[in-house]
């Protein structure tokens, strides 16, 4: 898990490069010239997935094509694994709908990689994931993308949706929530 | 490159024949020739430059001391030489050029000369003794110029007023890739692409209309490339040309006589300035805001998951307790020998298989004590103080929008400026600011074409890639072309190691520059400060953005003329021995004009060590401040003193 290359398709590819910065051999980055969120690729595969099972978007991946295609490398993501990690275990305890019996989420999260028999499983489990990322991808893509103006225009609705989430979601009693949990 | 004596007859103000013998001692290596302003002592330089190449850097061009075309009468020949005595490479060279003048017309008041017939000769003495001569301007030529390139040469003879630009020049990749030997090896990869579109057209495209055709587009693309570069060149030189014209302008307008122009125009150009490190003040901020954004992104959004994730483990903590001290390995065995403890059949499909296939989830290698502590680290380590988020976002954007607002601010200020310099009442001081604003205009425009044309090139050279990728698989496939695919592979793998190592000395070169300079810097620069090298060689601040005052650009050029000539010197040699620098003398042509005593001194400090061979021409008063550091490195001393408005003579100090 999250120590091989990665690669999207399609439409999934196309709002990844919309939203990251590109480098310079990528062929048709010219195409792309908004204002760019993400630095890397890797940085939208870190933070895509929470943001798609927030706003409750789980999106289809799309079928490998070969007219639009981003590969995220093996380098990148080992680096990050960590997080990677973390976030995973997140979304695999708490992804009701994908397992109702929380036992089997708990295994999911924890257990189901260290078992060989479970490899389809653990395929699963990682197509979930992706799934919350390419939702996280076309969220953000929605906001800042779809009525792109200019940079300017950009920066402040970035500004503003971050704002705006602490308020609507009541961040800090969710804060204080996570302190108790964490210290019982 | 080690100068040994300059000898002068009837050149300009030096009347006769004077010489100056400079210090070749290697730890008195400084020689300082002072005069007062007017004395010759730029005059001494462009003897140098007339010398070498052939060029006559004065307003006037005669060369002829006036005193003695003022004796000439009709038909009278005189004539002007230039003799530099020097070593290079062990072998010892004598380059005279003369230029002879005849005296055409006579009268009480002036007397006419033209020149006639000039002359340059080279001696060369092989280390062995035996003396050779080299004939022929061209061959001259050419061995001057592999001695001391004709490119280089403004940084190695420079003058007081060219110090401020020369580390502020667009393009100084070509003199260092020179300097350190870059050249032979761009050349050497120059002739392998000529090599390549060779082979390419050896290609027997006879029988193949698609290769034939592929040949074809091949040539008209080189043709088209051809265009486009010769293009660039032209439109460079115009935008050039419209730079200086605008620079020019300026400068009429900063030294204009009407006060109010002057002082407008200084405020537009401080405005200007400031404006420039608003803008990039601004490109920073809008970056960290970026940054500020993604740290942790996942922590602030996902919090929400984050406390959902925590509330799980939480409330399932005891049971999903496995059975203690026991194992999953425990259960695989119970498994495969086929009958559980109490006896019952575990094979698969049976409900004890399924309860204990159950049982066994729930069992370690870790127990779910850790796991869970693991998890809750993570959320710790991760979990980001969503509030210090938020305060992050909000700060870099508020700084963000402060500079967006400054940028505004000093537009605006530039705008008001502008339209006050157009109210000017002196119809002069309107005309060249016109001028200049045209000049600008056109400064603009040519930058737009000149990236259309930079892209264009861009996509033929691509293009022209894939083409030779096709033709070259053609030859691979066909039978009859076998051999020159072999060539062509052959000359791609001798053209990719000549890239590997030029991008590697290059990088190398870059590096040990940057270091130099960086060294240099500090012992000559009394603040706080590095500088770096981009891409173009061009040196830049690390950090903060003030204004540079003359001084500091001075110091700045130093410092990069001193790492240059020093790396030359230190040879940087690599694994297979490829000696790639030389060494260059370093000539100096008031080089303190601009500079405070405090920079005179730590400049000082540094010169001896930065050439084999210093030689300075500066004011008395110059001079004073830097004597204090330089006075056990003077092998020679020369005064230049002014006879009359026609006369110098050269005395040496002892």
């Amino acid at each position: 898990m999250f120590d091989r290359d990665v690669v999207f398709y399609g439409d999934n590819a196309k709002y990844l490069k919309s939203l990251c910065v590109l480098a310079p051999n990528v062929p048709d980055k010219d195409k792309y010239n908004n204002f760019k969120i993400f630095n890397t690729y890797v940085d939208a595969y870190v933070s895509c997935p929470l943001l798609g099972y927030v706003y409750s978007r789980k999106g289809t991946i799309s079928n490998e094509s070969k007219n639009d295609s981003a590969r995220i490398f093996a380098e990148a993501i080992i680096k990050r694994e960590n997080e990677l990690r973390f976030i995973y275990k997140t979304i695999m305890l708490i992804d009701e709908e994908y397992e109702p019996n929380v036992e089997k989420r708990i295994y999911n999260a924890f257990r189901a990689e260290t078992n060989e028999s479970d490899i389809e499983l653990m395929n699963q489990n990682i197509k979930i994931f992706n799934k919350y990322f390419v939702g996280g991808l076309e969220f953000l893509y929605e906001k800042f993308v779809e009525n792109y103006v200019d940079e300017d225009t950009c920066i402040d609705k970035i500004h503003k949706f971050v704002e705006d989430f602490y308020s609507d979601q009541n961040v800090e009693k969710v804060q204080k929530q996570i302190q108790e949990l964490l210290n019982s | 490159m080690i100068i040994r004596k300059l000898e002068m007859f009837n050149f300009r103000q030096f009347i006769g024949r004077q010489e100056i013998e400079f210090s070749a001692d290697t730890s008195k290596n400084v020689t300082a020739l002072i005069g007062v302003n007017t004395s010759g002592k730029t005059t001494i330089i462009r003897a140098f430059e007339w010398c070498l190449y052939g060029t006559i850097n004065f307003d006037t061009k005669i060369l002829l001391n006036d005193d003695i075309r003022m004796l000439m009468s009709e038909r009278d020949i005189e004539k002007v030489y230039v003799k530099i005595y020097f070593e290079h490479n062990k072998n010892s060279y004598i380059l005279t050029r003369t230029q002879e003048y005849e005296c055409i017309d006579k009268t009480n008041s002036d007397v006419k000369i033209k020149d006639t017939s000039k002359n340059v000769t080279l001696e060369v003495k092989v280390g062995d003794g035996q003396t050779k001569s080299i004939v022929g301007d061209y061959n001259i030529e050419k061995s001057i110029n592999r001695i001391l390139p004709e490119d280089l040469e403004e940084y190695f003879f420079f003058g007081g007023e060219r110090i401020s630009s020369i580390a502020n020049k667009k393009d100084l990749s070509k003199a260092v890739k020179g300097v350190m030997g870059l050249e032979p090896i761009e050349q050497a990869m120059n002739h392998l692409k000529t090599v390549v579109g060779c082979f390419n057209d050896m290609i027997d495209v006879s029988e193949n209309e698609n290769a034939k055709k592929l040949q074809e587009n091949l040539h008209s693309d080189k043709e088209k490339l051809v265009v486009f570069e010769e293009n660039l060149d032209v439109k460079n030189n115009e935008k050039k040309y419209w730079s200086d014209k605008e620079e020019e302008y300026l400068a009429k307008l900063l030294t204009s006589p009407i006060m109010e122009a002057k002082q407008l125009t200084e405020k537009i150009e401080n405005c200007k300035k400031a404006l420039k490190g608003c803008k990039e003040k601004f490109e920073k901020n809008k970056k960290k805001f970026i940054d500020a954004f993604n740290n942790k992104l996942y922590g602030y959004f996902g919090s929400v998951a984050i406390k959902n994730a925590l509330s799980t483990i939480e409330n399932v903590k005891d049971n999903v307790e496995g059975i203690p001290n026991m194992e999953q390995i425990a259960i695989d065995y119970l498994i495969k020998r086929g009958h559980c403890i109490c006896g019952a059949d575990l094979s698969k499909g049976t409900e004890a298989y399924e309860h204990i296939m159950a049982e066994r989830r729930k069992l370690p290698p870790e127990s779910i004590g850790t796991i869970i502590n693991v998890y809750k680290q993570d959320a710790i380590r991760s979990g980001v103080d969503s509030l210090e988020y938020l305060n992050s976002v909000k700060l870099n954007y508020d700084d963000y929008r402060k500079e967006s607002i400054n940028i505004i601010d000093v537009e605006d200020e530039i705008r008001e400026l502008t339209e006050k310099m157009n109210k000017v009442e002196d119809v002069g001081v309107r005309e060249i600011e016109e001028t200049r604003k045209e000049s600008k205009i056109k400064c603009d425009e040519l930058d737009g074409e000149i990236t259309d044309i930079k892209s264009n090139i861009k996509s033929l050279n691509d293009e022209i890639g894939k083409i030779e990728d096709r033709l070259k698989k053609f030859a691979q496939d066909d039978v009859k072309n076998s051999k020159i695919s072999k060539y062509l592979d052959y000359t791609k793998v001798v053209r990719d190691f000549f890239d590997k190592k030029y991008k590697g000395k290059e990088s190398e070169v870059r590096t040990e520059l940057t270091d130099k300079v960086n060294e240099i810097f500090k012992k000559m620069y009394h603040g706080n400060r590095t500088v770096t090298i981009d891409e173009n060689y061009n040196v830049k601040y690390v950090g903060t953005d003030t204004d540079e005052s003359d001084g500091l650009k001075a110091v700045k050029s130093f410092a990069f003329i001193s790492a240059l000539v020093s790396l030359a010197k230190e040879n940087i040699i690599d694994d297979s021995d490829m000696k790639l620098g030389q060494e260059y003398p370093l000539v100096m042509d008031a080089p303190f004009s601009n500079v405070d005593e405090i920079h005179i001194s730590n400049i000082c400090k540094i010169l001896p060590d930065a050439a084999n061979q210093v030689i300075m021409v500066l004011m008395e008063k110059d001079w004073e401040h830097a004597e204090k550091q330089l006075e056990n490195y003077v092998g020679k001393k020369y005064t230049i003193s002014k006879d009359t408005e026609t006369k110098s003579y050269i005395k040496e100090e002892m």
